[in-house]
């Protein structure tokens, strides 16, 4: 499984990594990653757009180790999957609670987090993440 | 699991809250006892978090059918007032200091309850968005495999 990054993602990663609340957050995005294959993570339960086998905008709670608040307190990662492709792209992510939460997306935003994802795409504007290294680096 | 049967879980989960509600009069009403008061606090609020949590798992292991049901967000609906109702209620009590942390978690659970319903509206949107739509097939064309 190939997992891109869009620029606007590794900035929220780094800046919430200057947080000590948040410091683990790379760690945490790359274990829920590397648990899961790519059809468990387009067909995960949450949700937002699909098309069945080729496309789906779904956000991922993911706990936040250096808290103890479980998924309700977790971390909210919205991305694109593409299954055939074997590729998925993190576009965005937030806190839901402490100093950086904040309130639920409205459809704009989401929709907006897509284009991003899309721009970035056809770009060739994106980052790789080794999920068993923990580290990104700009694609090639 | 069917949209009937999730149906059915929220409006459980609605009743059990309401009978939860109704006894919340107990830790208000024993006026004469601190301790008596504040352990019905305490179980009300148990007891709430339990429904709470419960319900979320169950919509979590049926968002389909949950994103499909009809009767789902009138009834969340319903259930989320009342939660907010009683969180108001426990916030305005002289008990609040003595139970902050765990109202804390309680509404934490309840805003979670929340969310799961805004989404689902936010996806049903989403959905029938025109402009999602060209997103999707941009995206589709610019990933494709030279």
């Amino acid at each position: 499984m190939n997992v891109y990054c869009t620029e606007q993602f590794i900035k929220e990663i780094e800046k919430l990594q200057r947080n000590n609340s948040y410091s683990a957050v790379l760690h945490d995005v790359c274990s829920y990653l590397a648990d899961r294959n790519i059809e468990e993570l387009h067909s995960i339960k949450d949700l937002l757009q699909k098309s069945e086998g080729i496309y789906s905008l779904n956000k991922y709670r993911i706990a936040n180790s250096t808290s103890n608040k479980g998924k309700s307190g977790s971390y909210r990662c919205i991305c694109v999957c593409l299954p055939k492709q074997n590729n998925i792209y993190l576009g965005y992510i937030y806190p839901k609670t402490g100093s950086q939460g904040r309130d639920n997306l409205e459809k704009e935003d989401y929709k907006n987090i897509a284009v991003g994802i899309q721009k970035a795409i056809a770009a060739g504007d994106l980052y790789e993440l080794d999920i068993a290294s923990k580290t990104y680096r700009k694609k090639k | 699991m069917s949209v009937a049967t999730i149906d059915l879980k929220i409006q459980t989960a609605y009743k059990e809250s309401e009978a939860l509600a109704r006894k919340e009069l107990n830790w208000q009403e024993k006026i004469d006892n601190l301790l008596d008061r504040m352990n019905e606090l305490s179980g009300f609020m148990d007891g709430m978090k339990n429904v709470v949590l419960r319900l979320t798992f169950e919509i979590e292991r049926d968002m389909e059918g949950f994103r499909k049901s009809k009767q789902a967000p009138v009834l969340m609906k319903k259930l989320v007032k009342l939660s907010v109702g009683m969180l108001n209620v426990i916030r305005k009590s002289d008990l609040y200091p003595g139970v902050k942390t765990s109202y804390a978690n309680l509404k934490q659970e309840i805003s979670y309850l929340n969310e799961l319903l805004h989404d689902r509206e936010v996806s049903l949107a989403l959905e029938e968005d025109d402009e999602m739509k060209n997103i999707i097939q941009s995206t589709l064309t610019a990933a494709k495999p030279e």
